[in-house]
């Protein structure tokens, strides 16, 4: 193994994908579900399964690993601007936030790839407040309760995948959840209670995610022109471990199968449809959640189209559309939740050998929108990868 | 086989580095903020509880003979005001031996031989403190005897331990009476009282001792404050006789003796006065609470306390009415402060303020008209220091209080209060903010 793949491999180990809040709905149940796509994924519109090219390394599709014949390594970066509005109310709260969702590698192994994925599975993150009245010595007095989670989930998987056929690849990867959430709420007073001498009251708690999940998948050429692929993730439950300082008590949540197809085909020399759809039934979730948290199926699919033969610069550069709506399992009300985006994007191939491209960045910009309730979030994302082959 | 391979990496890496700049732009984060406070835990409950006297304190103890009189920056004077009588004693420095003068040529010249023609004290009085509306009349005279600025008091012109020197008669001895002014407050906050000229003369070439003066109020059922006391020499120099040169001469010692002295109070808590008074009790603190029911309805009882519940907690002294004489004329600043040798009282060295900076301002009023008045003074860092046991160093916080006002000496006057055993005695009053126990979801 070179250096180059060594170096990273342990920036994979370091960086964990850390995760940061993008939406409110991350207060919704047990956490706002990441999708851990590349910028080419998300400019189609994709789930990340059925892609067709050489540089296969999404989890969503660990048989696409199998034709990368190279070394190679994927980073993506995700910034998100979001406007919050709410129903019968015309203030709008804006947040951004970036994330790195994905880090990936894949080295030639006994006539396979083995994989390592980091990705982001659960953001948790968000704060709020609460103003409230005490009697202080019996004097009404102005208080607020501050409140602010912060926490993801995020895996960090191994795995193998081979051709076993010409046209068909089967992967495999096993992964272990890893992450930590904290919650605090600080109720401080006004400074004129008590004669300024109110000192705030704090509550908290820290606790440590632990599980496991299993994904295989197959993906099959068909007639040289169509990719199908299907893959499917079985998790243990997700255990939440109260630290030694913390009074509340551990909790363990269901984890949902999550099955996902996807398929894209040549409609012409050039131009790429792709097509994907994916479901999780998040019920059993919920009733561990407790609390009156409902949630269900999440059913989510979209369709992209691809330009591939453009070139700028004198590079390939690949210009890509898309639509996607994705179920979102839990809403901040109670009823259903979705997102929904239109989305473009482009390619750029930094380094090309033989017209196989070494090295390249992929941009993915969605329009978006996020509707639970009497919620919606109004948002731009960005997703911005860079691929390396043949390190 | 060929490879066609692209050229350098330059332009690529600045398109890169374009788009890598778009995912830097929301690199800071700003945490989702939610509109109201739907997915927000259970509100904590923040309750008020006071603990009685026999609930929470103990062996309270009232220690007198904190500072000196002379270290106060006033003094006072009073005759026959709610029975206290009080003099003020001052001591003056030596006259100028020269002066820098313009002779007749106007070159400046040391002139050695001046001639003192005329002298002064100059007293400045406090017109909120003083009682007096009206012109009253105050004596100045020259004591006759030497005296203590440390030790004196009505009884002794020196009072060390173990050394007390009599006044010849109580209350400053015998004085030749100098000369006598009235001061009306109406007219200004000033009072000059002249010297004969056979006093400058005798103060001019005396002993220190000689030049040394009582101011008594002749005025019946008044009490003055005085503020400051100069004396001011005027003086003719030999080299141009139309000069007349003014100085002040330094006081070197001034102080105020009064009679009857405050005696220890038989009930209740007092705190200030000069020389001053503290009051020094022992904390117990419940470590369960089993009330009041808003609490037990919240976490249950009997309810395990923590210093993490205590939001606030004060010393709650009601205000006590305090003879005429002695009641404070200015805000009494009050601080409540940990003994931290108690095997040394009364002089047990003490703790920082555990109120923060400043104490606590009390009007005077409180002790007068306004008798009963709640005075809270904050210990809440105390209680959760006594409620979270022995510290780092294995060492737990000291359990006895001191209170007393600040700076000390302060003043003439002391603030009082209810004590245990009498209506109105001290509480502790405990604020408390109690939560269940922070839960993921």
């Amino acid at each position: 193994m070179s250096a180059r793949a060594i170096a990273l491999c342990g920036l994979l180990l370091a960086a964990a994908a850390p995760v940061q809040a993008q939406s409110l709905f991350n207060a919704a149940g047990i956490g706002l579900p990441m999708e851990a796509v590349d910028g080419r994924a998300r400019a189609l519109g994709s789930l990340g399964i059925g892609l067709p090219g050489v540089g296969g390394l999404l989890p969503a599709d660990p048989a696409a690993a199998a034709r990368l014949l190279v070394p190679g390594g994927l980073i993506v970066a995700q910034p998100t601007w979001v406007d919050l509005t709410r129903d019968g109310s015309s203030d709008h709260t804006y947040f951004k936030g970036s994330r790195f969702p994905l880090l990936a590698a894949g080295y030639p192994f006994l006539r396979g790839i083995a994989m390592l994925h980091a990705t982001s599975v659960l953001d948790q993150g968000f704060r709020g407040q609460r103003p409230v009245t005490v009697d202080l010595l019996g004097t009404p007095s102005l208080a607020t309760d501050s409140f602010e989670q912060e926490g993801s989930v995020s895996t960090l998987s191994l795995g193998f995948a081979r051709m076993v056929t010409p046209t068909v690849a089967l992967g495999v990867t096993a992964g272990r959840y890893a992450g930590t959430v904290e919650r605090s709420l600080v109720r401080s007073f006004a400074d004129s209670a008590a004669a300024g001498q109110a000192v705030p009251y704090a509550s908290s708690g820290e606790w440590a995610y632990h599980g496991y999940q299993l994904t295989v998948g197959a993906s099959a050429d068909v007639g040289g022109a169509f990719r199908v692929a299907a893959s499917a993730t079985a998790s243990t439950e997700l255990d939440a471990v109260a630290t030694s300082v913390t009074a509340g008590g551990d909790r363990s949540f269901s984890m949902p199968l999550q099955l996902r197809i996807g398929a894209s085909g040549q409609l012409a020399p050039g131009l790429l449809l792709s097509a994907s759809a994916g479901r999780a039934d998040w019920s059993s979730t919920a009733e561990d959640l407790g609390g009156g948290v409902e949630a269900g199926s999440a059913t989510s699919f979209g369709v992209g189209l691809e330009l591939s033969r453009l070139r700028w610069l004198g590079r390939a550069s690949p210009v890509r559309v898309g639509f996607r709506r994705t179920g979102l399992p839990f809403s901040l009300e109670g009823e259903g939740a979705n997102e929904q985006t239109l989305s473009g994007g482009f390619g750029f191939a930094l380094n090309e050998t033989n017209e196989v491209v070494l090295a390249s960045v992929d941009l993915g910009v969605e329009k978006g929108r996020r509707i639970g309730g009497s919620y919606r979030e109004d948002f731009w994302r960005g997703t911005l990868s860079l691929r390396l082959l043949g390190f | 086989m060929t490879l066609r391979t692209s050229r350098g990496w330059g332009r690529p890496l600045t398109v890169a580095l374009a788009i890598g700049a778009v995912a830097v732009a929301a690199c800071s984060e700003s945490v989702p903020s939610g509109p109201d406070d739907s997915q927000l835990p259970t509100a904590p409950v923040t309750i008020s509880l006071q603990l009685a006297w026999d609930e929470f304190g103990s062996n309270l103890q009232v220690f007198g003979n904190y500072g000196r009189v002379d270290e106060l920056n006033t003094a006072l004077v009073a005759n026959s005001y709610s029975g206290v009588e009080a003099r003020t004693l001052l001591r003056f420095d030596t006259f100028p031996k020269g002066a820098e003068v313009r002779d007749s040529t106007g070159s400046l010249e040391r002139d050695t031989l001046l001639t003192f023609v005329d002298a002064y004290i100059v007293l400045r009085m406090d017109t909120v403190a003083s009682t007096n509306t009206g012109p009253v009349a105050l004596r100045l005279g020259q004591t006759l005897e030497r005296w203590d600025s440390r030790t004196a008091n009505w009884n002794n012109r020196i009072d060390t331990l173990g050394g007390a020197v009599p006044w010849s008669q109580p209350g400053g001895g015998a004085v030749d009476s100098i000369s006598t002014r009235d001061w009306d407050p109406t007219l200004g906050d000033s009072a000059q009282i002249f010297l004969d000229s056979m006093t400058i003369r005798e103060w001019r070439t005396g002993t220190d001792s000689t030049r040394s003066a009582r101011i008594d109020l002749l005025a019946g059922g008044h009490r003055l404050k005085i503020l400051g006391a100069s004396l001011r020499v005027v003086a003719n120099s030999t080299l141009d006789r139309d000069t007349a040169l003014v100085f002040t001469v330094p006081t070197t010692a001034a102080t105020f003796i009064y009679d009857p002295p405050p005696t220890p109070p038989a009930d209740g808590m007092r705190v200030g006065g000069a020389p001053a008074w503290r009051t020094v009790l022992d904390v117990s603190l419940p470590t369960t609470l089993d009330g009041p029911p808003t609490l037990c309805a919240v976490v249950g009882c009997p309810f395990a306390l923590g210093p993490q519940h205590v939001t606030y907690a004060g010393l709650g002294l009601r205000s006590r009415r305090i003879p005429d004489a002695f009641q404070p004329t200015d805000t009494v600043t009050i601080e409540v402060r940990a003994v931290l040798d108690k095997g040394t009282l009364p002089k047990s060295p003490l703790g920082s303020s555990l109120g923060g900076q400043g104490g606590t301002p009390v009007p005077p009023e409180v002790f007068g008209a306004l008798e009963g008045t709640l005075v809270d003074l904050p210990i809440t860092r105390y209680v959760q220091g006594v409620l979270s046991g022995p510290g780092p160093d294995g060492r737990s916080p000291p359990t006895t209080l001191a209170i007393l006002a600040t700076p000390e000496p302060n003043t003439f006057t002391f603030a009082s209060f209810f004590g245990p055993g009498l209506t109105n005695p001290p509480v502790l009053n405990l604020v408390l903010t109690v939560s269940p126990p922070m839960e993921l979801r």
